[in-house]
């Protein structure tokens, strides 16, 4: 009885632990079919970039090490981005006006959780700050969505000719398959043990339901959807691949060769790098690998870039 | 007087070289990017054979460190544009001389970087591409076109903004025999400081306006732009032996004809004459002051040498405080350097960035060490003979 009441003791302090260090943003929303919640990332290293790619800046691929973060699990919506524009005594952006009517009052009342899109790397990253996080780099972005971290497992190859849908070469496929099957007792006992995690930490919606989503939006719309809907990936992040690109902290500059070297020169660029692809892509999978890295003027907006952000873990 | 002229020279030099590398690297920045840095040019006609393509393009990858390098198919022909009336009233354009470029779009980087180019609003959506949407368009599809900006004020009025404009399909018929040569679709617009309407598209829809399948030369893009002038130099050399009966003549691309480079040139001789000038006489300037001191005080020198120092002791002593005196102020200078290259590097290329699409330039320190030492040496071996000439030019003491 002693040691139940220990161990119970215990288990209830680990989970006080876990939740103090999730992020308040990672908590529920309104309107309340407006998703919003984090996955943490839990620190490790991977390979970023792509050995062999059509296009050169992808390479060389070099190992980056990357700290414990949180992450959205969705790209931040429409709502969320009202809620700070309308939080702002002065929204100092040019086209605050433009965003107010063109979200709020045009779009918001069908489509609150589309993601907020035409948005400035600028407008992005004041976004993430006022919520205490910022926007992921480049390596933490590609870190989360290549990296399953549960079973610290990457995928290596990246073809330039991915069969529609994506993500997975015919090559990538027969890897997968291969590790799935090695894996997959251990899985199914991951997957009930993270349930279990996750209802404790609210961090998730329901597994089931998620599976269902992964089964019902597991293709690449060729419209844009509601965050919740768009592709389910890795560690259980949405949208990563498709419905919008999305910015991310760092300068579009070449690879550096190693992580040393990276961190030796961090010099400011001409254009902002944004990753993942989106809706507007959907007939060109090869656009919608995760290497991929494309890019755009800080000052610039589109229609099909949006955002998430990053938090630093508190555990830190 | 002296003084206020050397002065003066300074400020009037360092002004002119200030603005001479501002402009240039302004200009070797933007344009050196959106043309390829050389030109190899088939002059004894165009060629039709893949293998000598093959032959030549081996060469150079064998040899240099390059970015980029496709064979192309260049001519003016006089076409007729028609816009298919898709979305609007069909308007036909007055049959107009335009030079069409067709180059590799299969791999990237291409020759010419056209994802420097703005581009049109997606069909469809209400934005224009990303960068590597339009590369990824560019290489899949073989009739997409992006044009340059005299090209493209021929279908967009000039009060338009490029932005607010939808890709373009149009019919090309040739402008005299009006016979239909295809359609391509205008997707991007490329500012390469040209006057004659430009299209560039894929050598296959190149190959079918012009109605020949033939190749006018070959376009290189170098890594290190510092290489160009070299490589022009030393690989006309080593592609005689694969070239056989063919003739070629190797252009860079500063030795073109648009505008831009054009200014350049006259602006270059100018600055060029007035650096001249000025050097000259802050030369003479210079030296002349510094042997008047040297004649000034070696009446102290003599003092010393009365007091029984021997020359070769005063030369010891003279030369070594000028080596010090040498030596921190190059160190200085290389520390002034080193510690705030991150400032320089803010106050200078960062609002350049911000203009033009310029990368970020890592300082070769080798070329500086060698610099700093050149000059040190040079400085050295003026005071040396300065020296040479007081001490041995005996004047008596006048009391």
């Amino acid at each position: 009885m002693k040691i139940i009441l220990i161990l119970a003791a215990f288990i209830s302090i680990s989970v006080s632990q876990v939740l103090a260090g999730i992020p308040d943003v990672c908590q529920a929303t309104e309107p309340e079919e407006c998703p919003r919640s984090c996955v943490l990332l839990k620190s490790g290293d991977f390979l970023l970039g792509n050995k062999e790619s059509i296009f050169s800046d992808e390479m060389p691929a070099h190992r980056r090490k990357i700290e414990e973060i949180y992450i959205s699990q969705y790209e931040i919506t429409s709502w969320d981005f009202l809620q700070y524009i309308n939080a702002q005594e002065t929204f100092p952006i040019e086209n605050s006006q433009f965003i107010k009517d063109d979200v709020a009052e045009t779009k918001f009342d069908s489509y609150p959780c589309n993601p907020a899109r035409r948005i400035t790397w600028y407008q992005a990253q004041s976004f993430c700050e006022s919520l205490g996080g910022r926007l992921p780099t480049e390596a933490e972005w590609e870190y989360a969505a290549v990296v399953d971290i549960e079973h610290n497992y990457q995928k290596m190859t990246w073809s330039t000719g991915n069969q529609f849908p994506l993500f997975l070469s015919n090559e990538d496929e027969e890897e997968e398959d291969e590790w799935e099957e090695e894996e997959g007792d251990e899985e199914e006992e991951g997957d009930d043990e993270d349930e279990e995690l996750a209802d404790e930490k609210g961090e998730v919606e329901n597994e089931d339901e998620g599976e269902d989503e992964a089964e019902e939006f597991d293709f690449l719309s060729p419209v844009l959807v509601e965050v919740q809907e768009s592709l389910r990936g890795v560690n259980r992040l949405h949208g990563m691949m498709g419905n919008v690109w999305e910015w991310t902290a760092d300068w579009y500059l070449p690879y550096p060769e190693d992580e040393s070297s990276a961190l030796k020169k961090q010099r400011d660029g001409y254009w902002k790098v944004i990753r993942g692809g989106s809706y507007q892509n959907s007939a060109r999978p090869e656009l919608l690998r995760p290497t991929l890295r494309n890019r755009l003027h800080p000052k610039k907006y589109l229609e099909n870039v949006g955002f998430r952000c990053v938090w630093p873990s508190q555990g830190d | 007087m002296q003084t206020g002229l050397s002065y003066f020279c300074f400020i009037a030099v360092l002004i002119l070289v200030l603005v001479r590398l501002l402009y240039s690297y302004g200009l070797t920045a933007s344009f050196s990017k959106t043309v390829p840095h050389l030109d190899l040019t088939f002059t004894s006609g165009e060629v039709r054979e893949a293998a000598l393509i093959d032959r030549i393009t081996k060469v150079y990858t064998d040899n240099w460190d390059l970015k980029s390098i496709s064979a192309y198919h260049k001519f003016v022909k006089t076409l007729k544009i028609q816009n298919q009336p898709r979305l609007r009233e069909q308007s036909i354009l007055e049959p107009s001389s335009i030079e069409v470029i067709g180059i590799d779009l299969t791999k990237y980087p291409f020759v010419i970087p056209l994802e420097l180019s703005t581009s049109l609003n997606n069909s469809g959506y209400a934005n224009p591409y990303t960068v590597k949407e339009l590369l990824w368009e560019m290489m899949k599809e073989d009739n997409y076109v992006v044009v340059n900006k005299a090209m493209a004020n021929l279908f967009i009025p000039r009060s338009m903004n490029l932005e607010d404009t939808t890709v373009q399909d149009f019919d090309i018929s040739d402008g005299i025999t009006d016979r239909f040569l295809g359609k391509v679709r205008i997707i991007a617009v490329l500012d390469d400081f040209q006057d004659t309407p430009r299209m560039i598209t894929s050598l296959p829809t190149a190959w079918k306006i012009s109605g020949s399948e033939s190749y006018s030369g070959i376009y290189i893009k170098m890594k290190r732009e510092n290489e160009i002038e070299e490589v022009q130099r030393v690989s006309a050399g080593k592609i005689k032996s694969v070239l056989g009966k063919t003739t070629v003549n190797i252009e860079n691309w500063k030795e073109g004809e648009s505008r831009q480079q054009k200014l350049f040139s006259i602006f270059n001789a100018i600055f060029w004459l007035i650096i001249i000038a000025i050097l000259l006489l802050s030369t003479f300037g210079g030296i002349l002051g510094i042997y008047r001191n040297f004649v000034v005080k070696r009446h102290a020198l003599i003092i010393f040498q009365n007091l029984g120092m021997s020359e070769f002791q005063l030369f010891k002593i003279l030369t070594g405080i000028c080596l010090l005196s040498l030596l921190s102020g190059l160190i200085l200078a290389f520390l002034t350097l080193w510690g705030f290259e991150n400032l320089f590097f803010s106050l200078l290329l960062k609002p350049l960035q911000s203009i033009v699409p310029v990368a970020s330039l890592t300082v070769d320190w080798p070329l500086i060490m060698a610099w700093g030492a050149g000059m040190f040496v040079g400085y050295f071996l003026i005071f040396l003979l300065f020296l040479w000439i007081i001490i041995n030019n005996k004047k008596q003491l006048q009391v």
